[in-house]
Formats: C-alpha cells, sequence, structure tokens
C-alpha cells in the first residue's frame, strides 16, 4: 500500500512539472474559470436579487443562502476536480485512439494509473471560488454553527467527492465497452449543476433522481438545507445524514470498483 | 467489398460520433432549460406571494412568467442556430479541434475568412435545422398562449426586423472573433483567451439573463450593458421575435449593430494591418 502511495506522489510530480511548464496557459485557463464562475454567479444574483427572498416548501431562502449553497456545491467538485481529471480523457478519446494501450502494460492498476497521470489544478478553481462564495454569503447569513453541522459538512464535502469520483469511473468505464462513452458522463455530470439551486423548487421526480440515482442531492442540497432550515426530515439530523453519506460512498465506491473491472475485462478479451 | 469494410464502419463511427455528441448537446441543454424553468418559476412564485397577485401577473424587469419562458427558450435555440453550437463543437474536438484553433489563432487570409464565413453562416445545415425549430416553437408558444399575436403587420414586421439582426449578428459575432483572433496573435495562449472571451460574450449578450436584470439594487447596470455589442448578439434580436420590443426600439437595435459592426471592422483592419506587418518583419 505504501509502495503504492510513493508511486502517486512521484507520478502527479511529474504531471505538475509538466503544467508548470505551461505556467502562463494553466494561469489563464484559472483565471478563466473563475471569470466564468463569477458569470454564472452575478446571473444568479441579478436573478435572485429581483425578489426579496426564494420561497420553496416554506423554506425561504436569502440571497445569501444561496450563494452559500452555489459556494458549497462547488467544494466536492473541485476536490473531485483535482484528482479524477484524467478519466475525462478516457471516456472521450484515450479508448478510442488507443492511447491507454502502453497503461495495460505497466505493472500497476489501471484505475491507479489513471489517478495518478494527472493532478489538475484547475480544480483549486472550484476550491477558491467555492470557498470565497462561502465565506462571503456566510457572514450575511445567521447560522448556529455546532459540531455535528460543521462534521456533517465536512464529511459531505470529502465523501461527496467520492461519490462523484465514483459515478466518473463507472461512466468512464462504459468506454471499454462502447469505446467513446464521454457524452454520457457529461450529462450525467451535469445533473450536480441542478444542486447550485434548492432542489425544493424542481418537481418530485426530478428530486427523486437527484436523491436516489445520482445522489448530489444527498451530499449537497441535504446538508445545507439542514444547516440554514433545520433537519430535512425529523430522523434526519446531521449525524445521520452524514452516516447516509458515508455509507452511499462506500457503495458507490464499491459500485465503480467491480463495474470497472468488469468493462476492463471486456475490453482485455476483445483484444483490439 | 470486404476490403471497404474498415472504412465505412470508421465513416460510420465518426458519423455516429458527430450524432452522440449532437444528441448529447440536446440533452444538456433541455437539462439546462428544464433547470433554468424551474428556477424562474420558483422566483415568479416567490414574488407573487409576495406581492399577493397571481403569478401570471407578476412582472419582473419588464418580464412576465411567460414571457420569460419563451425568451429563454428562443435565445437557446437562437444561440445554437446563429453560432454552430461552440460547446457542441467542443464536445466533438476530435473533430473540430484543428479548425478552430486555426480560425481563432491565425488571422491570415481576411478576405477568405469573410468568405467562409458568409457561406457558412448563410447556407449553413444550421440554418435547415434552425427554422423548423423556430416555427414549431413558436407555434407550441402560441398555441398555448404564452406568445400573443396581437397584430398581423407588427408580427411581419418584428420577422423581417429578427432577420435582419439575425445576420447582423453572424457579422458581428465574426468581427468580435477576428478581433479576438488578432489578440491572441499577440499572446501566446489562444485557448484560455477563447475560453475567455466565449464565457464574456454569452453572459453580456443576455443568452443567461435578459439584460434588463443587470442592477445592483440601485445601481442599474441595464442601461449601459444594453448598449455594448453583445447585446445585438443574442438579446436584442429574441426581443423583437417574441414581440416584446416596439417599432422604434427594433430599428434603434438594427443601429445598434451596424454602428458597432462599424466599429469593430475599422480597428480589426487597423490591427490587422500592424499584425500582417509584424509577421514579415519576423518571417522576413
Amino acid at each position: 500500500m505504501g509502495h503504492y502511495i510513493k508511486l502517486y506522489f512521484l507520478c502527479i510530480k511529474r504531471s505538475i512539472i509538466a503544467k508548470l511548464e505551461y505556467k502562463k496557459d494553466t494561469l489563464i485557463a484559472l483565471f478563466s474559470f473563475v471569470i466564468a464562475n463569477l458569470c454564472s454567479i452575478l446571473s444568479i444574483y441579478f436573478l435572485v436579487n429581483s425578489i426579496p427572498a426564494l420561497s420553496e416548501n416554506g423554506n425561504n431562502w436569502s440571497i445569501y443562502q444561496i450563494g452559500f449553497l452555489y459556494g458549497f456545491s462547488m467544494i466536492p467538485v473541485g476536490i473531485d476536480h483535482l484528482f479524477s481529471d484524467e478519466f475525462w480523457l478516457v471516456a472521450y478519446r484515450r479508448v478510442r485512439n488507443g492511447t491507454l494501450d502502453p497503461v495495460f502494460l505497466r505493472p500497476a492498476p489501471i484505475m491507479f494509473q489513471i489517478f495518478a497521470e494527472t493532478f489538475q489544478p484547475e480544480g483549486f478553481g472550484e476550491l477558491i471560488v467555492g470557498t470565497a462564495m462561502l465565506i462571503l454569503c456566510g457572514f450575511n447569513t445567521s447560522i448556529n454553527w455546532s459540531f455535528p453541522l460543521i462534521f456533517m459538512l465536512i464529511v459531505a464535502s470529502i465523501f461527496g467527492a467520492i461519490i462523484i469520483t465514483s459515478l466518473k469511473i463507472i461512466f468512464s468505464g462504459l468506454a471499454f465497452v462502447f469505446k467513446t462513452s464521454g457524452p454520457l458522463l457529461q450529462v450525467v455530470y451535469n445533473f450536480i449543476s441542478y444542486t447550485k439551486y434548492p432542489i425544493g423548487i424542481y418537481p418530485y421526480f426530478l428530486r427523486a433522481m437527484l436523491i436516489f440515482i445520482f445522489p448530489f442531492g444527498i451530499i449537497i442540497s441535504y446538508p445545507i438545507q439542514t444547516l440554514f432550515f433545520g433537519n430535512v426530515y425529523s430522523w434526519l439530523n446531521p449525524w445521520t445524514l452524514s452516516l447516509i453519506i458515508v455509507v452511499v460512498a462506500i457503495l458507490f465506491f464499491f459500485i465503480a470498483i467491480v463495474s470497472w473491472s468488469l468493462c476492463v475485462k471486456k475490453y482485455e478479451s476483445t483484444g483490439s | 467489398m470486404k476490403k471497404y469494410k474498415p472504412f465505412f464502419r470508421a465513416g460510420m463511427i465518426n458519423f455516429l460520433a458527430y450524432r452522440f455528441s449532437l444528441l448529447t448537446w440536446l440533452i444538456v441543454t433541455a437539462l439546462q432549460v428544464v433547470c433554468t424553468v424551474f428556477l424562474w418559476l420558483a422566483v415568479f412564485k416567490t414574488s407573487a406571494e409576495y406581492q399577493h397577485i397571481d403569478i401570471n401577473e407578476v412582472v419582473i424587469n419588464g418580464f412576465t412568467l411567460k414571457s420569460v419562458i419563451v425568451y429563454f427558450v428562443f435565445s437557446n435555440i437562437f444561440s445554437f442556430i446563429t453560432f454552430g453550437s461552440d460547446t457542441m463543437w467542443n464536445i466533438n474536438e476530435d473533430i473540430r479541434e484543428g479548425k478552430i484553433a486555426v480560425n481563432i489563432i491565425k488571422p491570415i487570409s481576411y478576405r477568405i475568412r469573410l468568405l467562409f464565413t458568409a457561406l457558412g453562416t448563410s447556407f449553413g445545415p444550421t440554418l435547415i435545422f434552425g427554422v423548423p425549430l423556430y416555427i414549431i416553437a413558436y407555434t407550441v408558444f402560441v398555441l398555448t398562449k404564452m406568445l400573443i399575436i396581437t397584430n398581423i403587420w407588427m408580427f411581419l414586421f418584428n420577422i423581417l426586423i429578427f432577420i435582419i439582426l439575425t445576420v447582423l449578428a453572424m457579422i458581428l459575432s465574426d468581427s468580435i472573433q477576428f478581433f479576438f483572433g488578432v489578440l491572441c496573435f499577440y499572446t501566446s495562449s489562444a485557448w484560455g483567451l477563447s475560453m475567455l472571451k466565449n464565457t464574456i460574450t454569452n453572459f453580456l449578450s443576455g443568452s443567461l439573463l435578459p439584460l434588463s436584470f443587470f442592477k445592483f439594487g440601485h445601481f442599474d447596470l441595464s442601461k449601459i450593458v444594453q448598449y455594448l455589442p453583445f447585446a445585438g448578439l443574442v438579446q436584442n434580436p429574441i426581443l423583437v421575435l417574441i414581440n416584446q420590443s416596439t417599432i422604434n426600439q427594433s430599428i434603434h437595435y438594427v443601429g445598434l449593430s451596424l454602428a458597432w459592426i462599424i466599429i469593430f471592422e475599422i480597428i480589426n483592419k487597423l490591427s490587422f494591418m500592424r499584425a500582417s506587418k509584424a509577421i514579415t518583419v519576423q518571417g522576413g
């Protein structure tokens, strides 16, 4: 195990050095990303600013609470972005182009190699913008901070990232079977953007999809709703929610490993 | 026959990949539209509750719930048709990558570029998709009473102005692209800059949100933003199409777009002359 950790950091170091060669490009990409998010945030600001507050199902969201939700939605996404960015390339091109074959020849698990191949600093962009939103909006909302709430948010961030990564693994793994699965992964990934707003505004079937199928609602919407408006259901206090998130994360990671292995086996057996 | 099979397969895979990414783009956009419509619903519902009036009577920054949904659907269709949906091509990078990069980075043959754009935008297959889409959307909206045609002459006038504004938007968009293309020539990272340009353009064109919403409390930015060139790219044509524009305003929009095209073309010609001089000095 220790061997793999050492190997990971070696590979990441190589990836970062390569990225630093193109420092200007990386910085400009980061800058563009921040501006893009700024525009998105401004859009929501302009929209919600036209009304005193957004009410759904009895919850009245102030503009700062919505901003806080927006910021928090970027944290698990950012964490996942840092580590699993290479899976996008796997899904879109690498299987089809055959540039994945050298990876099969090396004596390390393929999934590990994909992780180790790229450390994507762009993820920091999401983390920076998200944290900035959290701080700026957090000051303007009255939250009774308590240890259970903070614990819940940390759990949601980390294990939420694990869920997002697991979904990435599952859908990029399908590329081994279908030659490319990038577009499908894109669609699934885009569902996360639904959680930027209070999910109470969506009809039941959409909410159900965001909770039971792609559990982005559980890791983003529910924690924040619990933070501002108390338990979503009487039994869903911060502790039980954290527990559910951890269980779901483990479940999804397990499914990811199994489905990835199956897809890789199928790929190897057909021998392109 | 058998030896042609791999070529056929390759062609099919390419074709399917293209179709695949088109379908994906459609799904992704449809999902975004759905998400935004529910958001608008919540906004208007809240406003209705606060003002104790019916939701259909709420007017926010000049828009009712129906008109804002109509605006948003058309602005998405319009962006896709008129600008060849950059996002869609980005999804299909493998095929388009080289072409886009060349277009943005090297403003080499200005005349050929202009010719290509004129051909591509006026006779492109996107127009073939576009007209039926417009007609379908328009019919649906009129039938569901989301869009109301009060006067047949006004309607025809608006369609005419819409066509004019669409052509102007295509030309203006090309001018802005060219302007950024020359800029990219002076800096090395074209990709990041083009992303930046796309983001700012999309934001200020009114495709995410009508420009009348651009207010910070009492600080009304919308007046300024309406005069920027980007407004003419999406918002103005759409406002005319959905009968949200008076005759005076429509003519004003045409004049505004024309003025910006002239301004950009002057800048572009000057900067291109300068850039080509630099090339000849370096290239020798």
